[in-house]
């Protein structure tokens, strides 16, 4: 299994840089998610990889080798991109035969290659179909029976369920958990969609206007945030963010929200409280599960790490599994998620109990994380 | 999605909203069938022309012909070397079809996937080099061959030829490939193509409705082609079909209308062959490419 390593990247569009100093390792044999908003640089990194970009920057190592100077063919990447890229003219068997005619192999090895893939993604009764014949879901499986049948060191995929719709999308994404489960090949995957990232990858990269903003596994970057923008990227709902001051008052630590009346903070909560000076602007995040309503939740009543508010519902909203609250706070509206079902409506005035032990502190003017 | 309907108030009442319609549908079938007139009578006449004799031709001038013959033909094949060049024209043609082809698909594919900065400009001049006039390149040109020693040569004709049929390929060739997707080659490159593969094996097969129908364009173009045979080729056995067709009318003193429409569809029906055969292709290349 292959390890590929970043060792400050870069890469300039004319003027315009669209990556920065990108550092990081992804693991032999791991399930790595590259993900950011539009334009930040996350398909270029991995077109990179690939060979169909110039680095202009820094080294790219796999397996220990630098490959900036190797023309794609010789990277050995496998690659399955957003539009599948099927060759119109060539039948299912074809587009998967290509690339082993191109490594000049035998007929019989490539025609055993070929069926093994096949049979892995259940293709083997559209083999002389026309890509023009397939549905959204079968042309995904036959660019990636492309990528596989030649078993390359690193498997590379841009944003390739963008495409398929919601139900086919949760299909086919357990279906390429399934198989690196079965391959253990190391598998780069760049998408937009943080539920995929979150749900399918073992080591999530967060990218921003061409930087790395946090590598992690999804339970790391959902629960430690290093910065505002990670905290509101990662998870749906996304995280509340309350702008405000930490103020001491008749000897307790308040958390004052911008037009809002102090929340005292309970001893042994929000470490970063201590960093932030009196009056200095930041942000408390606060994840929508992290905020309850008095009496729902069994873990809130007995213990001493909550805060409490009280706000106007504006907006309900229910899934059926969850109910997720909209209300007007002091600082802009927060989001609550209710697990269940909860009978409220737009108008209502409800007291919230926020858990300052899972909430975090960022500074208002770097947007870091304190603690 | 609903197409934005007319306010109630502005509709026309339905029967004259049927009227109207039956007047455009009139309007339309008389106009196609008069641009279909205008188009067939002269083929139509030229056919039947040829199968006529003289009398009728010349003194009568029956639409229909009365007597059938086809002594025209015969005297064509016999007092002519109509074979021959109906023979250099259609070599001519190919051979330039084939390397504008080539030359123009790779050109073209240049211009489209990479120097993007300069290739709008270089297309631009491409369509520009096409527009000049033949007859103002003509005496340069026939310096330049002369000195070159290809005046009376089919070479000298084939160069002349690919002054206008590249800038003319480039141009459509290059319609055709911007319709065609850019990460179909580069997946064929991580899977392990070169440049030549990815363009030979990827690129041109989806190619192929543009590349038709810049094949017919260009084939009909040399087929048809007059001034630079007549300028570059003073021999009978190098002469391509459009001077024989000219020889036929005798300067203008001593027209041979029959010859002459023997000659004529001798000469049209190999072009009329590839258009049906291609016609498929042809209309899928205009489809794909969009070309003006």
């Amino acid at each position: 299994m292959v390890q590929v390593v970043f060792n400050s990247v870069g890469k300039d569009f004319g003027r315009d840089a669209v990556l920065r100093d990108i550092e990081f390792e992804v693991p032999a044999g791991r399930f790595v998610a590259l993900i950011g908003p539009s334009g930040c640089g996350k398909s270029t990194l991995l077109r990179m990889i690939a060979g169909l970009e110039h680095i202009d920057y820094g080294e790219i190592y796999i397996d220990g080798k630098a490959v900036n100077d190797l023309a794609p063919k010789d990277r050995d990447v496998a690659m399955v991109f957003q539009n599948y890229a099927l060759y119109p003219h060539m039948t299912v068997a074809e587009n998967m035969l290509f690339t082993l005619r191109m490594a000049r192999r035998t007929r019989a090895e490539s025609n055993d290659r070929m069926w093994e893939a096949a049979r892995i993604l259940g293709l083997e009764s559209l083999l002389d179909r026309y890509p023009r014949h397939l549905s959204g879901g079968q042309r995904q499986r036959v660019a990636m029976g492309r990528a596989i049948v030649r078993n390359p060191k690193v498997f590379l995929f841009d944003e390739p369920l963008s495409n398929l719709d919601a139900k086919l999308r949760v299909q086919m994404r357990a279906e390429i958990k399934r198989l690196h489960q079965r391959l253990g090949t190391t598998m780069i995957f760049v998408t937009h969609d943080q539920v995929e990232a979150m749900t399918m990858a073992e080591q999530v990269v967060i990218l921003r206007e061409g930087r790395v903003e946090q590598v992690g596994t999804p339970l790391e970057l959902y629960d430690r945030p290093t910065n505002i923008f990670v905290a509101g990227f990662i998870g749906s709902p996304t995280m509340n963010l309350i702008g405000g001051t930490f103020e001491q008052d008749r000897g307790r630590l308040c958390f004052v929200p911008r037009n809002g009346t102090p929340i005292p903070v309970p001893p042994g909560t929000l470490p970063g409280a201590s960093k932030v000076g009196p009056g200095r602007e930041c942000f408390l995040g606060i994840r929508p599960e992290h905020i309850s309503l008095p009496g729902l939740d069994p873990n809130s009543d007995g213990g001493g790490s909550f805060g409490e508010i009280s706000a106007e519902v504006v907006l309900v909203e229910v899934t059926g599994l969850d109910t997720h609250i909209v209300a007007s706070a002091p600082d802009g509206e927060i989001t609550i998620l209710i697990r269940g079902r909860f009978d409220t409506a737009a108008g209502d005035r409800l007291s919230f109990r926020l858990n300052f032990s899972a909430a975090h502190v960022f500074d208002a003017e770097t947007g870091e994380r304190l603690d | 999605m609903t197409s934005p309907s007319r306010p109630a108030h502005k509709r026309l009442p339905r029967r004259n909203r049927r009227k109207t319609s039956a007047i455009r549908s009139v309007t339309v079938f008389g106009g196609v069938v008069l641009l279909l007139f205008l188009v067939l009578f002269p083929f139509y006449w030229m056919v039947t022309a040829s199968i006529k004799n003289f009398r009728e031709i010349s003194i009568e001038r029956t639409l229909v012909p009365r007597e059938v013959t086809f002594k025209n033909y015969v005297d064509l094949f016999e007092q002519t070397s109509i074979l021959w060049h109906l023979f250099n024209t259609a070599w001519i043609s190919c051979f330039v079809t084939f390397v504008t082809i080539i030359l123009a698909s790779m050109s073209a594919y240049v211009l489209t996937r990479f120097l993007t900065p300069t290739a709008e400009w270089i297309a631009r001049i491409s369509l520009y080099a096409y527009m000049v006039p033949s007859i103002v390149l003509i005496i340069p040109f026939y310096i330049g061959l002369r000195m070159a020693g290809l005046v009376n040569t089919h070479a000298g004709l084939i160069l002349s030829y690919l002054s206008f049929t590249l800038p003319l390929g480039i141009w459509m060739m290059r319609a055709c490939f911007q319709t065609i997707p850019k990460t179909m080659e580069e997946a064929a490159v991580v899977d392990g193509a070169n440049r030549f593969e990815a363009f030979f094996l990827i690129a041109m097969p989806q190619a192929l409705p543009g590349v038709v129908s810049t094949a017919i364009f260009v084939f009909i173009l040399c087929w048809g082609e007059y001034l630079y045979p007549v300028v570059l080729i003073n021999s009978d056995r190098l002469r391509t079909i459009t001077i024989t067709l000219d020889a036929l009318t005798g300067g203008g003193q001593n027209i041979k209308f029959g010859l002459l429409m023997a000659a004529s569809t001798v000469a049209t029906v190999p072009i009329l062959l590839i258009f049906l055969v291609l016609q498929k292709h042809l209309v899928r290349g205009f489809a794909a490419g969009g070309y003006e």
